[in-house]
């Protein structure tokens, strides 16, 4: 926060806006460099993509045994880093830490880049993606699959809206006090900032909206990542088969939102100049967040693998020795001490929840985090209960395609793409939300 | 810079996806395989088409196979059929049609692809000669046979059985046959062929099975098949899980309380979405 408490209230919030508002007017070059690699990226994927609907899904590593490959395993991945949306702006906002105020608009940003990226590629793991409006058309209500579409559009909706009604102050200073930028934005500040001049009752029916939303995506949030779930859950494989699903995927969606927008924080916090706003305190409230979420997935963990290693029973046994000291031992053990052991003892010392090593420590638990999805996918699927006599080789391996390959980081690019494209013309601070005393009191009042 | 870019890309994305289905120059070779097949009640010809795209023979779809008889002329037409998406097309005689194969000993048939944009021509034929396919269902001793005949008629009209036919006898089941009494079965120089029923299969709510005797894929006489309707299973009652409303079942028998709880969700959530869009139109509303 800024250290100079002592100074007026106008003078305060002069400041406030003159920093929180200054990197939507620079240009800056190297975030120029930065949208034309991502923009690469996305293009190889595209012709990967190009490739894979012109050839079918033979082109990926997909086959009966590993139905869902890589592409799911980042739709996962994808879903739990939206959850980030909603432990920000949600829990954090409910139980009063103001010290997360300043987080809020990235994390909603990151929400809906992360939730618009696992819609899309759920549709890329489709092989007849023209299809798609079929599972609405024909879909089997009882099915999770349904469900989960239901959930994700729901969700998308709602994170639009809770980064929208935060927004509407901030879009009508944007109006009001930007100059100098295109005639498309200024359009774009004043139509959504809807003739918000700050009135008492303006304030009152927006305040109401953001209480309610704040509630109301709580239970949509824990339900996205739920339904994620009970998709594998409901299948029945070889460490699916486990009513422990539901909370170990949200307390691990939860554990990688608070590394994203850590990694994010760092970032923007460099790029855009905000050290006064994102402060060494709120890097020292996340680490502890951090830690806190990961002893909690932790605990679950250990809950989804202590019950099936201690018993060893048949595919299951085998599934678990293949994680353990198999040929997925490296990668298991490299996400759980890497991706969540570490964390927990690096991010309790003080030193450890400084800027830097908060940094690489949640790039850390987000790269677990990622291949703890793919562990939960992969492996399973190579296990069946019921196995296909005289297989083919191909059936009982899965190693991702460089097609494959392209369209996930052509995901995570576009992720990367969108969030920078909305911070470029949305302030990254809730400005509004920053300054002291600016809230008329209603008349009512 | 930033349009042009924009609008680069949004071309891309709306473009590609039909551009992907569109690329194919060259002109494909394709394989035919023509078959007969001769019931009680239909004659029918089925062919299968493959195209050569990308090195490798794979089903071709929506592939236009004009079929002939004894030659490939106007006056010989049999018909035409297009394939589906696994290749295949199917064609069944008119009666007429049905009525001349069967006065013929002897038939030939062609199929043809002629030249288009995607394929390259392709022709192929087929000859079967009349086969007589004669199967008795008895019970002898208790036991329930079926025994068949496989006999030509020459040309004064004595039957000459037919030795070494392979046989298949057959239960009519959902998805495929059940074959009974192994694999397949040959014919002996009486051209005779026979299989016990056995006494332990499931048969429909009154015992009905429909039995099936095939020549299956014959060189000279293609795939010929007589069947016929007894009373020799055991009688079975078949319920239905997916009838029932489950969370098993089908799309339409949902249970109630699920469709109720979801949609009460869908309503309250999304009722509230529309609250919060009515109530940003009530901000806008207040600074006009």
């Amino acid at each position: 926060m800024i250290k100079n408490e002592n100074i007026s209230d106008e003078q305060f919030n002069q400041k406030v806006e003159k920093d929180l508002l200054a990197h939507l007017t620079v240009n800056q070059k190297r975030n120029n460099i930065f949208i034309f690699l991502l923009i690469a990226i996305v293009l190889v994927g595209m012709f990967a993509y190009y490739r894979q609907i012109r050839y079918g899904l033979i082109v990926t590593s997909m086959r009966d045994y590993t139905s869902w490959g890589v592409y799911i395993s980042n739709f996962v991945f994808f879903v739990a880093i939206s959850l980030v949306g909603s432990l920000i702006s949600s829990m954090l906002k409910l139980s009063k830490a103001t010290w997360s105020t300043p987080l809020t608009r990235i994390s909603e940003i990151i929400a809906i880049a992360a939730i618009f990226c696992a819609s899309i590629i759920i549709i890329v793991d489709m092989g007849r993606p023209d299809r798609f409006l079929n599972v609405v058309i024909y879909g089997r209500i009882q099915s999770p699959i349904l469900w989960d579409v239901m959930i994700i559009s729901t969700y998308l909706v709602i994170s639009i809206l809770l980064l929208y009604l935060s927004l509407i102050p901030d879009l009508a200073l944007c109006r009001d006090k930007l100059t100098g930028v295109s005639g498309v934005r200024k359009w774009f500040y004043r139509v959504f900032s809807v003739n918000w001049k700050g009135s008492p009752e303006q304030y009152k029916i927006l305040h109401s909206i953001i209480a309610m939303l704040s509630i109301v995506v709580l239970p949509i949030a824990f339900a996205i990542h739920t339904v994620t779930s009970w998709l594998f859950s409901t299948t029945w494989r070889p460490g699916w088969d486990s009513t422990n699903l539901g909370p170990y995927f949200v307390s691990g969606a939860l554990m990688a939102g608070a590394a994203v927008i850590i990694v994010a924080m760092y970032f923007i916090r460099n790029v855009y100049n905000l050290k006064e706003y994102l402060t060494d305190k709120v890097f020292d409230h996340m680490g502890k967040l951090l830690v806190l979420l990961s002893l909690i997935y932790l605990y679950f963990n250990i809950n989804e693998y202590l019950g099936p290693a201690f018993k060893m029973v048949g595919v299951e046994g085998e599934h678990i020795i293949e994680l353990f000291v198999g040929k997925y031992a490296g990668m298991y053990w490299a996400v759980q001490i890497l991706g969540l052991i570490l964390p927990i003892v690096i991010l309790s010392f003080a030193w450890g929840r400084k800027p830097l090593p908060m940094l690489i420590i949640s790039m850390l638990a987000l790269l677990g985090a990622w291949f703890k999805r793919f562990l939960i996918v992969i492996p399973s699927l190579q296990h069946p209960y019921l196995p296909i006599q005289d297989v083919d080789e191909s059936y009982r391996h899965y190693i991702p395609t460089w097609e494959e390959w392209a369209i996930t980081f052509a995901s995570f690019a576009a992720c990367l793409l969108i969030i920078t494209f909305l911070l470029r013309v949305l302030p990254a601070i809730p400005i509004w939300e920053m300054k002291r005393g600016v809230e008329p009191k209603s008349q009512e009042a | 810079m930033k349009t042009i870019l924009t609008l680069f890309t949004a071309l891309m994305l709306s473009g590609f996806t039909g551009w992907a289905y569109l690329q194919n120059p060259e002109k494909a070779p394709v394989r035919i395989y023509l078959e007969h097949f001769k019931s009680l009640d239909k004659n029918q010809l089925s062919v299968r088409v493959l195209a050569k795209i990308n090195k490798r023979y794979k089903p071709a779809s929506g592939v236009e196979v004009t079929l002939y008889a004894t030659e490939i002329s106007a006056t010989q037409l049999v018909g035409t059929i297009t394939t589906a998406n696994d290749g295949t097309g199917i064609y069944t005689f008119s009666k007429e049609q049905r009525e001349v194969a069967e006065s013929t000993k002897t038939a030939t048939y062609y199929a043809v692809v002629n030249e288009s944009e995607k394929f390259k021509a392709k022709e192929t034929k087929i000859t079967i000669r009349q086969v007589n396919l004669d199967a008795r269902y008895f019970i002898e001793d208790s036991v329930k046979q079926i025994q068949v005949y496989v006999t030509e008629t020459d040309s004064v009209g004595n039957k000459v059985p037919q030795k070494k036919v392979k046989i298949k006898f057959l239960v009519e089941r959902p998805l495929s046959p059940l074959p009974i009494g192994g694999d397949y079965h040959v014919t002996d120089k009486k051209g005779s062929a026979s299989v016990e029923f056995p006494d332990d299969l499931p048969g429909g709510a009154e015992g009905y099975v429909k039995l099936l005797v095939r020549i299956v894929e014959n060189d000279d006489y293609g795939t010929v098949e007589v069947s016929d309707v007894k009373q020799w299973g055991i009688p079975t009652f078949y319920s239905d899980i997916t009838a029932k409303r489950s969370l098993w079942a089908s799309g339409a028998n949902v249970p109630i309380p699920l469709l109720i709880g979801i949609f009460s969700l869908i309503i309250v959530v999304w009722g509230m979405i529309f609250y919060m869009v009515y109530k940003i139109f009530m901000i806008r509303k207040l600074g006009m």
